[in-house]
């Protein structure tokens, strides 16, 4: 026994605790709680409250002491549950309650202890008067805002003279820790409260001083926040270093610099919101039900401070009309205003509106809104089924005030009505402010600091058009592959920094995405020679053998924010799943491919000793192997884990039938735990990769694919059907919008050809495409030569490219003088051509666009239309043209040239889409009508030329290349990428990647972008050494097999053959691509697939709770 | 012209002259082994052989009216593959369709044999031919008197012959080498007929007479009876089979014994699915299984069974009829089988144990077929 | 008593029902599905809110020509109402040929079935394109409504089998 130890005995049990320990904390550290009022662990006990008391037993007799206060001294007995302290605290606890009956800590503690009724004359008083808020507030705080003030029944907590404090800090501390809730700052502070509003949530919610900043934040450590604490403003507190028991604070924490040697920099700070306060007409910060769009998505959010269900600031009602107001600070030459279009608002609202419907059934949402601009791939028919299938009402108008109605505080926006051009009014419960998207102020340091160009909005200046090696294009890059400016997007005209997102514009997530593919692969290419050099291998602990182990099954159902849980049952299913047969655990998290929960999955692996897990969220494509890399990280083979889709496949498609799709996730869990239980390991084998990349396609995309690839040190045979390089760019006179040089095409293609790592195939397509990733095997047939080359890659590039739609509308083809825009283009000539002799011009937008079958927006032809539209004027001065559209959709930096257009007299007619112009040729020459629906009234025009903007069509010979690659088009006939946003130029087939026009219409920048971002895509399977064959190969059971040969006939890629000698079926793991055939034809399954066995589908098959087996599954 | 030579029982039988013909076959060279049915010592049973030695070939009986199970299998185990050796096999038309199904299957290697196929007017169940060999103590009689109504087109009467053999629609195998024309032969003689090269090679190493023609209109006549009675079985099929429930009435007696499996020549997997784990669950599952259905029958999965059979080798199914003699429940899983498989073959315009060059249905597949599904 | 709600259904006189028990009845239907393409329709059908019955539940086979038609009839004899299989598009097959072999497969299967006289339009084979999320819940509701009309599966309801 130690000098400084005693011997005491709690609540029976003998313990040792140091000497001047007080009871509550010897309690506490063995493990008994004792119930506490004024306690507080960063303060000197206080003992006032007496709920603490316990039964000090002495030579000297027993009796009540404080266990907060009393330090242990001597050997003593200590009773905390005896007859004598529950008698005490029942007193203790009537007493209290008297005074303050409505405290629900007191209510608790009553409910208890038994405490039913008091029999004293009750108070409406909140406040036990503990004093721990004055001890708080004097102790801790160095402050002595407020004391215990009058006596007896007078006995009060109050500020000085009753008056509102000028020492306060309105730091809280006493509201924190006031037991009942009584504080209030307000109360006791003269100045006006600020609270600390989280950034993360928007500002909707307060946050404390120490803190998470969000659910999802690595590492998942709390922060102080210095700026706010106490402690760092004036010293006082220090709270909770005492209170942290493991000594985690540490307030001597400095920030520090570190200096990193790079060879290249990728800057992508991302935006800014427009502050909408700036628009005061709208209200924002004056009216609490008028929030950003921003907000609004917090508020939707599963994790956000509504937990996902939609209620209004002012009364936390369940707004049922809500007002979307778009270009809120965009598209606005006000000085307060940007200039330019923020590109995201429309689509943004749009979808925060379906969810916002889907949330919540009785909301009705509005769109007010001057030109819908839904430009990106597959956006238009999501707005069509927004406004056909979910009855979002869309009203063209902008919307330049609104007011409050002080009694509802709903509010009134006011609007020019589209149909009569009369104000108009109407009112909200709640109104969405589409807040553009801004440059960062922050830019401006960063600018400097990087020695980069900001422009004039304050974004960087990138170029993503630079020929390396060709001394073209903006500020020369020297292309040399060392100190040059990398055709990534570099930043302003500093080398070897990369840009990407919307540091550079505003920008949806999947260009965002791939600007910082394209953004590495500007590194790439500077940096190919080092390439690997610092690369760390991640290391796996030994895999358990669990083979032979009966099967011990975890199971963790995502409630993915309200996704699932909103429409299933989770508690239920994980209380379902716990029954099921060898599950020996089962829980559930809010978001189960967060850090921290992967983290729970492999402490759970390790504690229960599972063999086998099964997560139930969202679709396999997305996680499965971010949870199989998780079990394998816990020790486990990464096989034995199943994923059920109860996101996909349930919740998102049962929404109105909750006790159904809770049902089905129930047995779809159960489904997959039949199949894990099945599950064997599968060591995978390895096989070299092929550092050859192919492209298809020779246009501006292709050639930058494969210049890329190239200069990353990859050989690249590059595809093109045509006899020369260059695609739909030839076709142009001048490019759409891209302000590149005019010998871009030429110095692209020099460098093309100047690069020897490159092989070029003219008049050639690819006629055959097998093998896996790593290993491709392609067959390219030259048109006119027939010769045939077998080409072996690593992995493939599509950019094949569009058309400009051939028309069959107003009356094109039957008259010269009624053509397309490009022929248009041509028309127009060249800088050293005579100006056209036109002095009318009718352009017709969305030509056989925006609507079936070709529902798609082709996002260049506004901007072409512009740009030949200035371009004829400024030829031609005294040329009159109009502009026949639908949407104007000059998104991002674009808005300018529009603006421009107007100012130069471009005149714009909006006709609507079920009523059309009308073209009629006649000898006195072509006459257009059109109903003008800004003037609201019936034009009449005699132009020159009627000039279609069709759009871009698919190729028509993408549907045959689409069958050799074996990759899917979309129902337009565009290439379709594996995930719209976190995989935009991915296929599905690993290996495979698209970019460009075969992906879907866009300009040319962008072209180039997307083809540099899928050539980094490429390079991280072309930079690997090797890859693992698949999983889901086959194997053979010899006892089994007849050698029928069956499966051999099956096998489209010659890997299952006979053997000779023993006259079995084998395979060959490296060509066997895991489709399975061949073990769907072997009648006794002498062929099994792996990760597909027969008795594991079988036993999914097995009737709901028909699977309870708790042995090791049978040998197949 | 096809070779054909006659073969004369010359008072010693047919089966005999058809023992002699094999004989001559190895010792002229034409093959190297000869697989035949023989009597065995006591003259009771009958078994197939192997035969190397033509000393040994002492017994033939290739014509006896009992058949102890197909032999198309043993012949394809007993054949070497790609083998030198030639090996003469003299088997019904029924163990022949067997062979070329199974030599699809690579259980039978079609090349390394040559092919003998007799004309058979059907076969009798074990104990039907236990009643003739009474009536018939010598099997030369048996057999000279169970083939005399044969020559002329007609069956013995007084002996049925089993269900299958009843409406089998072939004679001699046209896709044989060698066949043995009994029907339209005069009495007494086989008529042998090369109907391949390699079959004209080995007769033309025979010193035998040439044989007049046989009378094929009775031939004619005795097919175009069994097809119409295979459209018989057909028809009554579709009167007897309207619901799944009339289907499982059929096979209601089933034991789950597999002797049925066991039987068929086409049934070549060295360990049944129903033998794995595919079908296994735990006693606790049956259990489970009740709850959910309220009742479930012990064993399980009879008429996935035979539906699972059914899918794995109707298609192929030759209609030998084995499986109806070894059926201890006396189902006509022959018939069953029959019936299902003319219907599934007739979607790919296929016939089960016709010819080698016909793909297996299951086993391929055309791009433009089966649309609209 | 829903459809799909596990365990037997003890009637008001004790006798156990089958699961189709009382109430409308709600066809269990089992899918199994290409992992290229109708899986992935049945993905894209999610994450587009295309809503359609409950009453499916989807198996993934890597391709449409892995189909074993054990499957299926470990499927219609075991308590399923309709089994759907979903393949690539003739000519789109990921692997090149499957679906052609899955035809096959599932043409002999179905007419096995007719020939014994079940009712071989409980199995559907159908193409459904990664694209076609609006598909697979159309064809999902149709198959639903049609199993509707043709009443509870024999082979749940009968235990002699």
């Amino acid at each position: 026994m130690c000098v400084n130890a005693v011997r005491i005995t709690l609540d029976g049990v003998p313990m040792e605790v140091e000497l001047g320990t007080t009871i509550l904390a010897a309690a506490t550290s063995a493990g008994v709680t004792i119930p506490t009022l004024c306690h507080y662990g960063g303060l000197e006990p206080a003992g006032a409250c007496r709920i603490c008391v316990v039964e000090l037993k002495t030579e000297r007799g027993s009796r009540l002491v404080p266990a907060c206060h009393y330090a242990i001294e001597a050997p003593a007995d200590i009773s905390t549950s005896s007859e004598r302290v529950v008698s005490s605290r029942k007193m203790t606890i009537e007493l209290l309650l008297a005074r303050c009956p409505e405290v629900p800590a007191l209510q608790e503690l009553a409910a208890e202890y038994g405490v039913e009724t008091t029999r004293l004359p009750s108070d409406d008083d909140d406040c036990i008067l503990c004093g721990l808020c004055v001890r708080t507030c004097r102790d801790l705080m160095d402050t002595e805002a407020l004391s215990m003030v009058g006596r007896g029944h007078g006995r009060r907590v109050a500020p000085p003279y009753d008056k509102k404090s000028l020492v306060c800090m309105s730091c809280g501390a006493c509201a924190f820790v006031c037991p009942t809730n009584k504080i209030k700052i307000a109360d006791l502070y003269a100045g006006r409260t600020s609270e600390n509003l989280s950034t993360y949530d928007e500002r909707l919610v307060p946050v404390g001083n120490i803190r998470l900043n969000y659910s999802q934040q690595i590492p998942k450590v709390p922060v102080i926040d210095r700026e706010n604490c106490v402690h760092f403003v004036t010293g006082a507190c220090g709270a909770c270093e005492k209170i942290c028991n493991v000594g985690a604070i540490d307030y001597d924490q400095e920030d520090r610099e570190e200096t990193l040697n790079v060879g290249a920099v990728i800057v992508t700070p991302g935006y800014d919101s427009y502050d909408a306060s700036q628009k005061g007409a709208l209200g924002y910060g004056r009216y609490e039900n008028v929030l950003t769009n921003l907000q609004f998505e917090r508020i939707l959010s599963a994790s956000g401070p509504c937990e996902g269900e939609i209620r209004r600031p002012s009364d936390g009602a369940h707004p049922r009309k809500v007002a979307f107001l778009q270009c809120v600070g965009s598209r606005d030459t006000n000085e307060e205003g940007k200039p330019y279009c923020s590109s995201i608002c429309c689509m943004a609202s749009i979808k925060e509106a379906v969810i916002a419907r889907e949330h919540d059934s009785n909301v009705e949402p509005t769109i007010f809104y001057i030109d819908m601009r839904t430009q990106g791939k597959e956006f238009e028919r999501y707005f069509e089924g927004a406004r056909n299938d979910h009855g979002i009402v869309f009203k063209r108008s902008s919307v330049a005030k609104l007011y409050e109605k002080p009694a509802t505080k709903n509010l009134v926006v006011r609007h020019v009505d589209e149909e009569t051009g009369e104000i108009a009014e109407e009112e909200f419960d709640l109104v969405v402010l589409a807040a553009g998207l801004v440059a960062h102020e922050s830019n401006a340091g960063l600018a400097e600091s990087l020695n980069i160009t900001l422009n004039e909005h304050g974004f960087c200046e990138g170029h993503t058009y630079q020929v390396p090696g060709s001394g073209g294009g903006n500020g020369g890059g020297n292309g040399d592959g060392t100190a040059g400016q990398g055709a990534g997007a570099t930043a302003g005209s500093a080398a070897g920094i990369f840009t990407g997102g919307a540091f550079t514009e505003p920008r949806y997530i999947p260009e965002a995405v791939v600007e910082g593919s394209c953004a590495a692969s500007g590194a790439a290419r500077l940096l190919a020679e080092a390439r690997g050099t610092l690369a760390r291998k991640k290391k796996y602990p030994k895999q358990l053998d669990v083979a032979k182990a009966v099967p011990r099954i975890g199971v963790f159902i995502c409630r993915c924010g309200i996704n699932i849980a909103g429409t299933v049952n989770v508690p239920d299913v994980v209380a379902y799943s716990a029954t099921l047969g060898n599950v020996v655990h089962a829980s559930e998290f809010v978001y189960s491919c967060s850090q921290d929960s992967l983290e729970v999955i492999k402490e759970t692996v390790a504690e229960h000793k599972l063999n086998r897990v099964v997560v139930a969220s969202c679709t396999p494509r997305t996680h499965e192997y971010l949870f199989a890399d998780t079990i394998r990280e816990a020790g486990l083979n990464r096989y034995y884990f199943e994923l059920a889709s109860i996101r996909e496949h349930c919740s998102w498609v049962h929404m109105q039938e909750p006790e159904l799709a809770t049902q089905k996730a129930k047995e779809l869990v159960e489904m997959m735990v039949s199949k894990v239980r099945g599950a064997r390991p599968v060591s995978l084998e390895y096989s070299p990769v092929v550092h050859r990349g192919l492209v298809i396609g020779g246009g501006v995309s292709g050639m930058n694919a494969a210049l890329s690839l190239a200069e990353q040190g990859y050989e690249v045979d590059l595809v093109e059907k045509e006899g020369k390089l260059g695609g739909n760019y030839l076709k142009h006179r001048r490019p759409v919008w891209n302000l590149y040089s005019p010998t871009y095409l030429e110095d692209l293609e020099a460098a093309v050809r100047a690069n020897s790592n490159v092989t070029l195939h003219l008049n050639s397509e690819v006629i055959l495409f097998s093998g896996v990733v790593g290993n491709f095997y392609a067959e390219v047939c030259n048109r006119e030569t027939g010769e045939e080359h077998e080409i072996s890659c690593g992995a493939a590039v599509v950019a094949t490219g569009a058309v400009e739609r051939e028309p069959v509308e107003y009356g094109y083809g039957t008259d010269e003088r009624i053509m397309t825009q490009l022929e248009f283009e041509s028309l127009l000539g060249g800088e050293d051509e005579p100006a056209p002799d036109i002095k009318s011009v009718a352009m017709i937008q969305c030509v056989g666009s925006r609507e079936e079958p070709n529902l798609y927006c082709s996002r260049i032809c506004c901007t072409q239309a512009i740009q030949n539209a200035m371009e004829l004027k400024r030829r031609n001065p005294d040329a009159t043209v109009h502009i026949i559209y639908r949407d104007i959709r000059t998104y991002g930096v674009r808005e300018e040239l529009y603006r421009e257009a107007r100012e130069a007299g471009v005149l714009f007619l909006r006709y609507d889409v079920d009523r059309k112009p009308e073209v009629t040729t006649g000898p006195d020459g072509l006459k257009l009508k059109v109903y003008d629906r800004i003037s609201r009234r019936e034009v009449e025009l005699g132009p020159d030329a009627v000039v279609l903007s069709t759009g871009l069509a698919p190729r028509p010979d993408s549907e045959e290349l689409s069958k050799v690659l074996r990759v899917p088009l979309t129902r337009d006939g565009f290439f379709l990428e594996a995930h719209a946003k976190i995989r935009p130029v991915d296929f599905t087939s690993e290996g495979l990647f698209l970019a460009g026009l075969a992906h879907s219409p866009r300009f040319t920048n962008e072209c180039v972008t997307q083809s540099l971002g899928a050539s980094a895509r490429a390079a991280t399977i072309l930079s690997k050494d090797k890859v693992e064959s698949k999983a889901e190969i086959v194997e053979v059971n010899l006892a089994r097999c007849s050698g029928c040969a069956l499966c051999v006939g099956m096998c489209p890629y010659e890997a299952r053959q006979l053997d000779p000698e023993s006259g079995k079926a084998t395979v060959n793991d490296i060509l066997c691509q895991g489709c399975g055939a061949c073990a769907g034809i072997c009648p006794n399954k002498a062929t099994v697939q792996h990760l597909y066995r027969q008795t594991q589908i079988m036993h999914m098959l097995e009737p709901v709770g028909a699977q309870a087996g708790t042995e090791a599954e049978a040998s197949e | 012209m096809k070779k054909r030579l006659k073969l004369d029982s010359n008072g010693h039988g047919m089966e005999e002259a058809l023992g002699r013909l094999a004989r001559l076959m190895i010792s002229t060279g034409g093959v190297d082994r000869v697989f035949i049915p023989q009597h065995d010592e006591t003259g009771e049973a009958v078994y197939a052989t192997l035969v190397a030695d033509v000393d040994a070939l002492k017994d033939p009986a290739p014509l006896v009216p009992y058949i102890n199970g197909n032999k198309g299998r043993e012949a394809g185990l007993s054949t070497p593959k790609n083998g030198e050796n030639k090996t003469a096999v003299f088997v019904r038309p029924c163990e022949a369709r067997a062979i070329i199904e199974l030599s699809k299957l690579m259980q039978a290697h079609r090349e390394s044999m040559l092919l003998i196929t007799s004309d058979c007017p059907g076969t009798l169940t074990l104990e039907d031919y236990k009643r003739l060999r009474e009536e018939h103590p010598d099997h030369r009689e048996e057999v000279a008197a169970f083939y005399a109504p044969f020559h002329g087109g007609e069956r013995l009467e007084g002996h049925e012959v089993r269900e299958c053999c009843t409406f089998c629609e072939s004679l001699a195998h046209p896709m044989s080498d060698i066949r043995l024309l009994l029907v339209g032969a005069p009495e007494g003689t086989v008529v042998v007929e090369a109907t391949s090269e390699a079959g004209e090679r080995v007769l033309s190493k025979l010193e035998m007479e040439e044989a007049a023609e046989v009378d094929e209109a009775v031939r004619e006549k005795f097919t175009e009876g069994q097809k119409s009675r295979h459209a018989e079985m057909e028809a009554h099929w579709d009167e007897v089979v309207h619901s799944v429930e009339d289907f499982m009435h059929l096979v209601q007696h089933c034991r789950r014994c597999y002797n049925c499996r066991a039987e068929c020549p086409i049934c070549y997997c060295r360990e049944c699915v129903f033998q794995t784990a595919t079908f296994e669950v735990t006693p606790d599952a049956f259990g489970r299984r009740a709850d959910q259905y309220g009742v479930v029958k012990m064993p399980p999965d009879t008429l996935v069974f035979h539906l699972t059979r059914m899918n794995h080798m109707v298609t192929s199914c030759v209609s030998c009829g084995q499986c109806t003699e070894a059926c201890p429940q006396k189902i006509p899983v022959g018939k069953i089988f029959s019936a299902v498989g003319r219907r599934v073959q007739d979607v790919f315009d296929y016939r089960a144990g016709a010819d080698t060059a016909d793909e297996l249905p299951h086993a391929v597949f055309r791009e433009d077929e089966l649309e609209p599904r | 008593m829903e459809a799909t709600v596990e365990g037997k259904t003890p009637t008001e006189d004790g006798t156990p029902t089958t699961s189709q028990g009382a109430g409308p009845f709600e066809p269990k239907i089992i899918a199994f599905v290409c992992n290229w393409c109708t899986y992935a329709a049945a993905d894209l059908a999610g994450t587009s809110r295309i809503q359609y019955p409950p009453n499916v539940k989807i198996v993934r086979l890597m391709c449409s020509g892995a189909i074993d038609p054990i499957y299926v009839l470990r499927a219609i004899t075991g308590g399923f109402d309709g089994v759907l299989i979903g393949g690539c598009h003739p000519g789109d097959c990921h692997y090149q040929t499957g679906n052609y072999k899955a035809r096959r497969r599932v043409t002999i299967l179905k007419e096995i079935l007719k020939s014994v006289g079940y009712d071989e339009e409980r199995v559907w084979l159908r193409w459904i394109s990664a694209s076609e999320g609006g598909a697979f819940a159309a064809t999902v509701s149709e198959m639903v409504e049609a199993l509707k009309s043709h009443g509870p599966n024999v082979l749940t309801t009968n235990w002699n089998k």
